[in-house]
């Protein structure tokens, strides 16, 4: 990879775009060489990936273009990053002289209340924008975990998904517009109309692309009314033992018509660590929330509430309790500064990965990679899990787990636990017939497994990528592996 | 054989608590009963400092580990967690773990130390929630034996007595302390509770806690507590209002620049 000297990159970056814009600092392209997949060797202080040859950052799509031309012409990978909240190892350089391309300063953002969408440049904070929305009476309906955290970019970028995804769906059917940057340093953009029928949808080659194809320098997202006043929350505890009607009990609401914003299954395990102010420790929960105009939720309400009386098994949780809650669900830099002093005492790592799969299979996923996982992985501390987000058709599951890192330097802790986590995962995921990521993406983690997601679909995949990164410059690694 | 008891208190998690809870809410009017339960930070260190202290004992001193804490049904798992953990024993007195009530819960664990009869009683300084401090003291002057404060590790000795490291005003300080005492950790660095693999909570993890009930002894002579009113805090703070922080910088720099001499 680059055909110009490593100390040249940062110097010809600089002269395209000025040196302030280029930071050569060792920490920083260090931090910058991975992201929280590795956040165990982030925490020790280990760096095993090629550390990145600059950070640069580009304030308008005319500036990434001149730096992906740059890079094109130089052989450069180049690795697209906006909020740096990534999981899946998306943001990891793995290549040699890699440059990081930091869109989080293009952070401005125009709303258009008549037409009820967002224009936002690729490093609008998605926490202020929709702070902002929300004192005008709008909001994105987007809620990632990630909310303090995340950037539109980066959001389009891995098919994120919001917390009230059940009403007002992923990032793909929020999605407007859009405008990117090809490694050639063509620029693209995708007009804002309601709907059209021009063809494929090709704002969907941008949408999940994971760098791998393009940068992303501005989205247009839909708006929509915010009235938290008519929210209504309703929620049931069940034994443990009973998961498999926990499941059942979402597809009732689902297949019935009804579309709460919010719709999750907590396992006993994973409903203790958030509940057990009140909860008995192996005791599952069921949570929904309605939203929308009075009428709408009443009624959503209404129906649940019918649904769910059917079920002896379900015992009513107090609704305050879930909303007080809910308050407290987001991962900000506080919990990231707590988490990662935690793990430096204690060498215990917790991850999330979540997967999804119809209504036939997700239980039969759900238990055997439980099964899996407590059997197999050695210094195991804990595993939950939880469906939150679910569709007509079926639902997803976010396995929760922690282990021990033992008798293991940092350097080798990825392979003997976090690989070994993901790879039980992805078979059993697989094996049933899910898909193996249902919103982080696949990053570099599970691009090994890009194959067996993909069968016979993974030509298109593959096409996509010679046709658009012929040169293999963008996010080398990420969704299609690198050959070893 | 050394006997380490270690007194701990469930608390709720307050970090989980929004900023902007806090800020709507005067005195002690915080609802906390949706929070999560976590063992109060400075027992959790106490805890940690106990297992380390036995990880390290001299190979001819053997140690036992106990641990006990008052409050209801909700402190059992922590209890099993101890016992996955290697402790041979956890016990919680039947009662609230909310009441504030120092000389009452000091009174408490005296009656299980009496009966247990302990080389070293390990603590926390003080609570996250209550706070009072005073548990630690009001135990070690019912059982008539020294006390160390804001102890930051401890070692057994051959000899029977604890080397303990501790917190004075002038610095650290290394005292060698007769056994029985009561140790009452401080802010001790890195000292997060080390966690139960599953293998190990299915196994050892299984035994119930045993649970005592409330012996509800006169406490000491003279304390009683009379009444307990949260504190009537007039804060000085002023929340800078703004959509960027850019706007909040000049907010405050017109508010207070000139007078701060900041301009």
């Amino acid at each position: 990879m680059a055909v110009i000297a490593r100390a040249r990159i940062a110097e010809e970056l600089s002269k395209l775009l000025g040196s302030d814009r280029v930071v050569t600092d060792e920490q920083v392209l260090r931090e910058s060489s991975l992201d929280r997949y590795r956040k165990y060797e982030q925490c020790m202080g280990v760096f095993t990936q090629p550390i990145p040859a600059a950070v640069v950052y580009a304030e308008s799509a005319e500036e990434v273009s001149r730096v992906l031309t740059f890079c094109h012409a130089n052989e450069i990978n180049v690795v697209p990053r906006t909020g740096h909240s990534a999981i899946e190892g998306g943001l990891e350089t793995a290549l040699e002289d890699s440059v990081v391309l930091d869109g989080s300063r293009m952070d401005q953002y125009t709303v258009d209340p008549v037409n009820m969408q967002v224009t936002c440049g690729c490093g609008v904070p998605l926490q202020a924008l929709d702070d902002a929305l929300r004192a005008q009476g709008l909001t994105t309906g987007h809620s990632p975990q990630s909310k303090p955290l995340a950037q539109m970019g980066g959001l389009v970028a891995t098919r994120s998904i919001g917390q009230f995804s059940t009403l007002y769906g992923g990032i793909e059917d929020m999605i407007v517009g859009l405008e990117a940057v090809f490694p050639n340093g063509e620029i693209c953009r995708i007009k804002n109309v309601p709907r059209r029928s021009v063809g494929p949808d090709i704002r969907h080659i941008i949408c999940g692309n994971e760098g791998a194809l393009c940068f992303i320098t501005e989205v247009t997202v839909k708006l929509f009314p915010w009235m938290p006043e008519n929210n209504r929350y309703i929620s049931y505890q069940l034994p443990d033992e009973e998961m498999e009607l926990g499941f059942s009990c979402l597809r009732e609401v689902m297949t019935a018509g009804y579309r709460p914003s919010f719709a999750r299954l907590y396992d006993g395990a994973d409903a203790y660590s958030h509940f057990s102010g009140w909860l008995e420790e192996g005791k599952a929960m069921l949570i929904w929330m309605c939203e929308g105009p009075a009428g709408v939720s009443a009624a959503t309400e209404a129906g649940i509430r019918e649904l769910m009386a059917r079920h002896p098994q379900l015992e009513e949780v107090d609704p305050d309790r879930i909303q007080q809650w809910y308050a407290t669900l987001n991962w900000g830099p506080e919990q990231i500064a707590r988490e990662r002093e935690e793990i430096i005492a204690t060498h215990n790592i917790g991850i999330t990965t979540e997967i999804s799969g119809s209504w036939s299979v997700i239980y039969q996923i759900y238990a055997s990679v439980k099964e899996r996982l407590l059997s197999e992985v050695p210094d195991i501390t804990f595993v939950g899990g939880h469906s939150s987000h679910s569709y007509i058709n079926g639902t997803n599951v976010y396995f929760t787990y922690y282990y021990n890192v033992v008798d293991c330097p940092p350097e080798e802790e990825i392979n003997k636990y976090h690989n070994l986590i993901n790879r039980i995962i992805c078979q059993e995921t697989l094996r049933f017939g899910g898909s193996i990521s249902h919103h982080h993406g696949l990053g570099k983690a599970r691009a090994h497994y890009v194959r067996e997601e993909y069968g016979s679909s993974y030509y298109m995949l593959k096409t996509l990528k010679q046709a658009f990164d012929p040169d293999g410059i963008m996010n080398m690694g990420t969704l299609i592996p690198l050959r070893k | 054989m050394m006997l380490l008891l270690g007194c701990f208190k469930v608390v709720p998690d307050l970090d989980r608590v929004p900023g902007k809870v806090w800020r709507k809410v005067s005195g002690t009017a915080v609802d906390t009963d949706y929070l999560p339960r976590i063992i109060s930070f400075q027992d959790e260190s106490a805890l940690e400092l106990m297992l380390r202290c036995a990880d390290r004992a001299p190979d001819d001193l053997r140690t036992e580990l106990e641990a006990l804490t008052l409050g209801d049904r909700r402190c059992d798992p922590f209890l099993k967690n101890l016992y996955a953990l290697g402790f041979a024993r956890a016990m919680r007195i039947e009662g609230s773990a909310a009441a504030v009530c120092p000389e009452d819960t000091a009174a408490e664990l005296a009656a299980v130390c009496r009966d247990r009869r302990p080389d070293l009683i390990v603590t926390g300084c003080q609570s996250s929630d209550g706070g009072s401090g005073l548990v630690p003291l009001f135990l070690a002057e019912t059982l008539g034996i020294p006390c160390v404060t804001q102890v930051l590790d401890f070692t057994l000795l051959s000899d029977g007595r604890v080397e303990v490291r501790h917190q004075g005003d002038e610095g650290i300080a290394v005292r060698r302390v007769r056994t029985p005492c009561v140790l009452a950790v401080g802010n001790a660095a890195c000292t997060y509770l080390r966690f139960p693999t599953v293998k190990a909570k299915l196994s050892l993890g299984r035994q119930p806690a045993t649970v005592l009930p409330p012996v509800g002894e006169e406490t000491m002579a003279g304390l009683r507590l009379q009444s307990l009113r949260g504190p009537d805090r007039k804060r000085a703070g002023v929340v800078m209002e703004g959509d960027t922080a850019e706007e909040r910088v000049r907010r405050f720099l017109a508010r207070y620049g000139k007078e701060w001499g900041l301009l």
